[in-house]
């Protein structure tokens, strides 16, 4: 039964995850004053890309082709583990060290694939992705570590399940909750670390790794990036109001069902708005300025970890 | 069964000492011989060790013992056997590879010395870890050292032979230590037996935490620990290829070990911040081996820097275990020591695998650098792939079995502090510091393999080369798929190796050692983890192949800007750790120069610009330089005793006797 709630999960949380980042390019076009297009563009995008013809580096070998695949199939991992639809997702499989270590080898294909094709620009946003990436990583661990005290457990999925409302049972979590946004910037490339609008600039991250990739390879990449976006804005929604769900969750019935997809598409919407408001308030910082980013998110998330240690 | 064990373990020693000396005869044949006597022989030794782990039950086996000298001169129990498997297993593996390797290089090395000296090396190894008595555990250890040593300068250039006697001197002094402290447990006497060894807790604990402090020493400083680690990405980079997989692979294993040996025995009578003190230098290692382990551009050194990094991740397990112990938190030292184990074996056969590997693509690119590397993923595709896995091994990323042995130390950190063990917040800095240091091996293999592998070839022999077949792709596929099996079966083995019930990992009673009850090995099997990754990532290709037409695709040059390309544009294994240069400089030791000289005189502007930068070492700049001045001043300070007079050295001689008859009564 789990299973079969986790595979559904997966589906549900990809099949959501185009009109999330449609949702928040909308909303930011409308913010910054533009009229944007249509949220569910990016569903057309996927659609055409997958239709195209792919052009390869003659540089590229047998890795490129198989990055896309082991970055997507990270990420439909970690949608299928974590607790973001139904309460459970699959415990055991969601210890907060193996999703962290799930998530790496994830980024670490997707750098490889942007050194393959031999360009510069896939190599810089290569060591840049990498950096970040080995930086986020004790932060992650921090951050996740910090919730997982709170409620006496490893597993993220019983974090939100014994705690109802971790930070207000225990403050010191709403540092690690803050903790928490800092990392998903950056492990989505998102403002300030990464601009990911443009193609053509030189402080980019993401967008320089994927430069080569055409056709169904870049759908499947970009695919593979919305769905975590969207699997890390439900965890932030799941640290932040567990309860919403709680209530779906209970009884996995037709209607507990459905009321937990619709809490789900709230959660989107209004986070989704949220992220499109934060990053229209804020400049991208200067790539060697990284690293105090990252040091703000490592040092919230042990100060969130050790006073939930203390108190 | 039992009964054959002991002639196992004496066919595998007898049969590597006679390969030691079959290349005597100075003929092809006897050198071929040799090599076949020397495999077999390890292989034999392998699956003896294994042999003995399989069948449980005996705690100890005597192998040779003259009851009218010593009891036992050679033994094994499980901690030994754990150690000795491995050491048989990758000598095998490493004879294998020399068959081709020594064949393709027969001009640069000497063959019947390099073939003697692997065997002696790796006879001292096995008799260290199956010594009973001090002094056989003594003289194999020294015959371990001073064979490697002489392996390093196989190749007899000036910079093989200077790291030679570098390592010489090192490994000298960690043995001094190690005599010395042998002679305190011993109470001055060499031929103790170490089932007798628990009779040292006699001693005054001052005594002990000499001892204590010694073995750390001798051993920490021949398993690479900062800051004694100097020797090490010198010496390890100069030997031959599988003698450098042989040292940093089992090696420094072998003396970790040593500190295990002793410090189970040594460690219950100390005060408890010597914990603190064996965690703190294997964290330092760890940390300041994987810093240097993404900045060097040698494909070897950056291996045995790698090692430093293990090894120190190591002692951290090591430390962490007398944390548990001292702290009467038995889970948590169990979990580290099975931790240990695990990642013993993994790097042992990653490390082993990637020195291979580098050897091999040395033979294609004939440089060790990596900036001369590049684009062999697409010349050796099956090689590039055994050598990612034993990256992403490296790089303890899932669903590889370096990943298991971390999770497991991590997870019992974290029962531990959920437990409210007092001291929880050392134990939380632990894993942060653990954690940090995985998240930087993850950049330097990733470094490692992207710039040696892929992309455009960065020179004229990376872009010829050839596929490596036969025995080089055979001894890395061997390492790569045991931690294929070890990442999917990782609590099977660690059932297998420590059977809950029958197995008790040193004899007990003696030391004090708990039964491996109440070891949680099955929190979440790897098997399913493996399982449901492989289905995520076979839901994705048959999404590409049922969904898009496959054949649509057709192969151009990489995006160019409109002007031609090539290989000097791409990103260089220099330019790769840029960043982390960058943010970490304030902890490395780098000079950076880049100097312009205008081509014209009129226009500053357009200049020819030569870029260069040094990676250097604090501990070598402030540590081991001013240590050589002072010998050296104290040499020439000795040298006025040289004034060439017979009678003035007959004199001294005289007076050494009466000050050393004062001191005797």
């Amino acid at each position: 039964m789990m299973i079969i709630f986790a595979i559904i999960q997966a589906f549900l949380v990809i099949l959501v995850a185009p009109f999330l980042i449609g949702w928040v390019r909308l909303c930011k076009a409308r913010l910054q004053g533009r009229h944007g297009a249509s949220p569910l563009l990016p569903y057309y995008t996927f659609l055409t890309l997958m239709k195209k013809e792919i052009v390869f580096s003659t540089n590229a070998s047998w890795v490129f082709r198989t990055v896309p695949f082991v970055v997507l199939g990270t990420t439909v991992f970690a949608a299928a583990v974590l607790p973001l639809l139904t309460l459970e997702g699959i415990s055991p499989l969601s210890h907060f060290v193996l999703i962290s270590g799930i998530l790496a080898l994830g980024s670490v294909f997707l750098v490889l694939g942007g050194l393959d094709s031999g360009s510069a620009f896939g190599g810089m946003g290569a060591s840049r992705e990498m950096t970040i990436a080995a930086l986020v990583e004790p932060a992650f661990f921090v951050t996740l570590a910090g919730f997982g005290l709170g409620s006496g457990t490893a597993m993220v999925s019983l974090m939100i399940g014994n705690g109802v409302v971790g930070w207000v049972v225990h403050p010191g979590l709403a540092l690690s909750l803050a903790a928490l946004v800092l990392v998903s910037l950056a492990e989505n490339a998102r403002y300030p670390v990464d601009n990911p609008a443009t193609h053509l600039e030189l402080t980019m991250v993401h967008e320089a790794m994927i430069l080569e990739y055409s056709g169904p390879y870049l759908a499947l990449l970009e695919l593979a990036s919305w769905t975590k976006l969207t699997v890390f804005v439900l965890l932030i929604g799941s640290f932040l109001l567990p309860s919403t769900y709680l209530l779906a969750g209970v009884d996995y019935t037709l209607v507990g069902l459905g009321m937990a997809v619709g809490a789900l598409v709230v959660k989107l919407i209004v986070l989704g708005g949220a992220l499109a408001l934060l990053e229209t308030s804020i400049a991208k910082m200067r790539f060697f300025r990284m690293q105090e980013y990252l040091a703000y998110a490592f040092v919230l998330g042990v100060a969130g970890l050790i006073i939930t240690l203390i108190v | 069964m039992i009964e054959i064990l002991p002639r196992l373990f004496v066919l595998s020693l007898l049969g590597v000492l006679a390969s030691a000396f079959l290349p005597l005869i100075r003929s092809r044949l006897a050198e071929w011989a040799a090599q076949m006597v020397f495999i077999m022989s390890t292989l034999v030794g392998a699956l003896a060790g294994f042999l003995f782990l399989l069948v449980g039950g005996t705690p100890f086996l005597g192998i040779i013992s003259f009851p009218a000298v010593f009891s036992t001169i050679l033994s094994i129990d499980s901690l030994s056997a754990a150690f000795f498997t491995l050491v048989c297993l990758v000598s095998a593996l490493c004879g294998i590879f020399g068959l081709r390797y020594l064949e393709d290089y027969r001009e640069k090395y000497h063959l019947p010395t390099l073939l003697a000296g692997t065997a002696l090396f790796v006879l001292g190894m096995q008799g260290v870890l199956l010594a009973q008595t001090s002094i056989s555990f003594f003289f194999f250890w020294e015959l371990m050292s001073l064979s490697s040593a002489f392996l390093v300068m196989a190749e007899c250039s000036r910079a093989s032979i200077k790291a030679a006697l570098f390592y010489l001197t090192m490994t000298q002094i960690s043995g001094a230590a190690i005599l010395g402290g042998l002679l305190l447990i011993g109470d001055g006497s060499l031929s103790i037996d170490f089932i007798n060894l628990s009779a040292a807790a006699d001693l005054p604990v001052p005594m002990l935490g000499l001892a204590f402090g010694l073995f750390f020493f001798g051993f920490g400083s021949k398993a690479g620990l900062v800051p004694f680690h100097a020797w090490l990405p010198e010496a390890h980079p100069q030997a031959p290829s599988h003698i450098s997989a042989l040292m940093s692979g089992v090696m420094l294993k072998v003396a970790l070990y040593g500190f295990l040996r002793f410090g189970f025995v040594i460690g219950p009578f100390l005060p408890s911040w010597v914990a603190y003190v064996v965690v703190g230098f294997g964290l330092l290692s760890a940390l300041y081996g994987v810093l240097y382990a993404l900045l060097e551009r040698d494909i070897k050194r950056v291996l045995a820097m790698s090692s430093v990094e293990n090894m120190g991740l190591l002692f951290t397990m090591a430390g962490v275990f007398f944390l548990g112990m001292y702290g009467g938190n038995q889970a948590l030292a169990i979990g580290s020591l099975l931790a240990l184990v695990i990642h013993v074996w993994a790097h042992g056969l990653f490390k082993a695998g990637l020195f291979l590997s580098a050897g091999t693509i040395i033979t294609r690119t004939h440089s060790h650098s990596l900036e001369a590397m590049g684009g062999l993923a697409k010349r050796m595709p099956v090689f590039a792939a055994f050598f990612l896995v034993l990256c992403l091994s490296a790089a303890a990323l899932p669903p590889f079995g370096t990943f298991w042995g971390e999770w497991m130390f991590l997870s019992s950190i974290w029962q531990a502090i959920l437990d409210g063990m007092p001291g929880s917040i050392v134990l939380l800095l632990i894993a942060i510091i653990m954690v940090c240091v995985g998240g930087l091996a993850i950049f330097a293999m990733v470094r490692l393999f992207g710039i040696s592998m892929l992309g455009a070839p960065r020179s004229k022999e990376a872009e010829a080369a050839t596929p490596a077949g036969g025995i080089y792709r055979f001894t890395m596929a061997v390492p790569a798929l045991l931690l294929v099996l070890m990442g999917l079966f990782a609590p099977l083995i660690v059932r297998m190796v420590f059977g809950l019930e029958t197995v008790q990992f040193v004899q007990s009673g003696n030391y004090f050692f708990p039964p491996l009850a109440g070891a949680d090995t099955n929190a979440s099997s790897p098997l399913i983890v493996g399982l449901a990754l492989l289905a995520a990532i076979l839901f994705c290709y048959a999404l590409r192949r049922l969904w898009s037409d496959v054949r649509r695709e057709r192969a151009y040059h990489q995006w160019d800007c409109g002007q031609p390309i090539t290989p000097g544009m791409e990103y260089t294994a220099t330019a790769f750790s840029g960043p982390i240069r960058f943010f970490f400089r304030s902890l490395l030791r780098i000079r950076k120069e880049i100097v312009a000289t205008p081509m014209v005189s009129t226009n500053p502007w357009m200049a020819r610009r030569t870029y260069s930068l040094q990676v250097r070492s604090i501990w070598v700049e402030y540590g081991y330089a001013p240590m050589e001045k002072l010998v050296f001043w104290i040499s020439k300070q000795a040298r006025r005793l040289q004034t060439g007079s017979v009678q003035f050295y007959m004199f001294l001689l005289f007076l050494a006797l009466i000050v050393s008859l004062i001191l005797a009564l």
